[in-house]
């Protein structure tokens, strides 16, 4: 089930100089969201912009029947959605997408997270952990192009893994990319959960092969629907034996990353 | 005061005049995970073709100014898939099944048409012969009166139900297009498809859309659409369904009292997949208002003021 209305906004604050958390209440969405979903915002009532933004989930709370989001200004709907105040009501529609499984077991684990990345990493953590995933074998990668920016609002520090903070520029945490972090982290016996912009997943998903491992990637996308009937967010993907015949001979298969996705194994996606 | 939205088209009843467009619902099963899909006058599912089809290779979409450009290219899961896992989903549902079809030749659509021909739950097929966005078939047809015609007059003989013709608007006269497939027994004419555009990235200096075209739809159509659908209405006796950017109530009574007997919901359906349900609602509150109780008292209805 997904649900589509207008919700109230109930907590606001700033995180970084860009960087800000909303909370909503919505029981529905928040009991029914696993890690790695998302939600398609309305950011505006409007056409500018037309499409809703997709967010995804940082966290739920179960008790208050609120779940909250984490997103950086970047463009007209995020300008806009900063500046929300607390109980306007504005159109959400979700959860959306497949989501991560929880992690079992005791292997250990890296989390890649870079900017809008780290959000529904930290949900995939938090809740892998209260199902009994030991903490100590999280290591968790948090990184920022610059500290006016980091989307770190402290609660990764209480989840007593091992946490590794970086910045581009070397003004909060560490110097260097989520990347060279990773580079220096991963080895055969770590599994890879990533999200962040293609870009970096790009790289990560050449690193999983070369230090061959496994891992699951969070895609970003523009999306106009969010829940599939568009198609419009379609990327490349290595084609598997559920493809079936088609009207050509095609090298790739085309997957939908709000409704396929956004979560992929690594190896599947063909970058562009 | 309880009103009537039911509206009959050519034989096609519809217990409302709100439909989904094509391209813009899929085959209905995403929907239906939201709200209760009976609730909608009839769904029109992705246009068909014989085998499946990717479509064009990403990126398929870009955001405008009030609108979008698409180029998916008529991705789909081909006519017997549809049939086999698609149709029985959508048959469970109280709804009209309006099924498109987009043929790259004419054999295409005539094999189409007989392949859903044998489905009863198939209530009307919808022949897009508009499409901007794939190199062969589509808008060579609709651009065309007599090629047109001549792929209505095929499919017509062999679909013992009510045949749509969809128009596309770029074309030099969209009135003659309806002309030449409402002679060539075309039961409906629906209108408008998506308006060729384009969108260039100035740093890359590259277009946006892998296919450089695509179909502009979205508020920012409307207009354009509108007219149309008012000078088709002008022209034909058979029923017009307006198709074009319609998001709320307001758009969609524009249409009705421009002469379209129905309307189809696209665009608005990613913004808001709940809108076709609001103008049901907003039709009705509408009628109210006006102290009237029958939708069909409105069709087509506008007047020209003296100025």
């Amino acid at each position: 089930m997904k649900f589509s209305d207008y919700f109230q906004v109930t907590k606001k604050e700033r995180i970084s100089d860009s960087v800000y958390r909303l909370v909503f209440r919505s029981p529905d969405i928040t009991a029914s969201a696993k890690p790695g979903q998302f939600v398609q915002i309305r950011t505006s009532h409007d056409y500018f912009p037309l499409w809703p933004r997709p967010f995804s989930i940082y966290d739920t709370d179960l008790n208050t029947g609120e779940f909250s989001i984490i997103f950086k200004i970047f463009g007209c709907g995020t300008s806009k959605l900063a500046n929300l105040a607390e109980n306007d009501k504005i159109h959400i529609l979700g959860p959306l997408g497949n989501g991560f499984d929880l992690i079992e077991g005791d292997k250990p684990v890296i989390m890649a997270g870079g900017g809008v990345g780290i959000p529904p990493l930290y949900f995939l953590t938090a809740r892998s952990i209260d199902k009994g995933y030991p903490a100590e074998n999280i290591t968790f990668i948090s990184g920022a192009k610059t500290k006016k920016d980091h989307f770190d609002d402290g609660r990764l520090a209480d989840l007593g893994i091992n946490l590794v903070v970086c910045s581009d520029d070397g003004s909060y945490g560490k110097s260097g990319t989520v990347v060279d972090m990773l580079e220096n982290e991963l080895n055969d016996q770590k599994t890879v959960y990533a999200c962040g912009p293609s870009g970096m997943l790009k790289k990560i998903d050449s690193l999983i092969k070369r230090k061959n491992t496994a891992g699951m990637l969070s895609l970003e996308a523009l999306m106009p629907c969010g829940f599939g009937i568009c198609s419009g967010c379609a990327i490349k993907t290595v084609p598997g034996d559920d493809r079936g015949s088609t009207d050509d001979n095609r090298d790739y298969h085309l997957k939908r990353v709000c409704l396929d996705g956004p979560v992929f194994k690594a190896g599947e996606v063909i970058w562009r | 005061m309880s009103v009537n939205l039911s509206v009959e088209l050519a034989g096609l009843r519809l217990k409302n005049p709100v439909l989904t467009a094509s391209g813009c619902f899929a085959y209905g099963e995403e929907a239906s995970e939201i709200y209760d899909i009976s609730r909608l006058g009839g769904i029109v599912t992705k246009s068909l073709t014989y085998l499946p089809r990717e479509g064009h290779p990403p990126p398929k979409v870009r955001e405008t100014d009030a609108g979008m450009l698409n180029a998916i290219g008529l991705s789909n899961v081909g006519i017997e898939n549809f049939i086999n896992e698609k149709l029985p989903f959508i048959s469970k549902y109280d709804t009209a099944c309006i099924v498109s079809i987009a043929g790259s030749t004419v054999d295409e659509y005539e094999r189409l048409a007989v392949r859903l021909a044998e489905h009863e739950n198939v209530d009307a097929i919808e022949v897009n012969i508009s499409c901007p966005n794939v190199d062969e078939g589509g808008l060579e047809f609709g651009a065309h009166s007599r090629a047109a015609g001549e792929v209505i007059a095929r499919i017509r003989k062999r679909f013992p139900r009510p045949v749509i013709a969809k128009l596309s608007p770029n074309v030099t006269d969209i009135k003659e297009i309806a002309k030449s497939v409402a002679d060539s027994g075309a039961d409906i004419i629906s209108l408008i498809n998506t308006l060729v555009g384009t969108s260039i990235d100035i740093e890359k200096r590259t277009f946006h859309l892998s296919n450089i075209y695509g179909g502009l739809s979205g508020p920012a159509v409307r207009p354009v659409a509108l007219a149309m659908v008012y000078k088709v209405a002008q022209v034909v006796k058979i029923p017009i369904i307006g198709i074009g950017g319609i998001s709320t109530t307001s758009d969609a009574l524009e249409f009705l009292l421009a002469g379209a007997s129905a309307i189809q919901v696209g665009t608005a359906m990613f913004i808001d997949p709940k809108a076709p349900l609001r103008i049901i609602d907003g039709l009705g509150n509408y009628l109210v208002k006006h102290k009237e109780n029958n939708i069909n008292d409105i069709i087509g209805k506008v007047g020209i003021d003296e100025f």
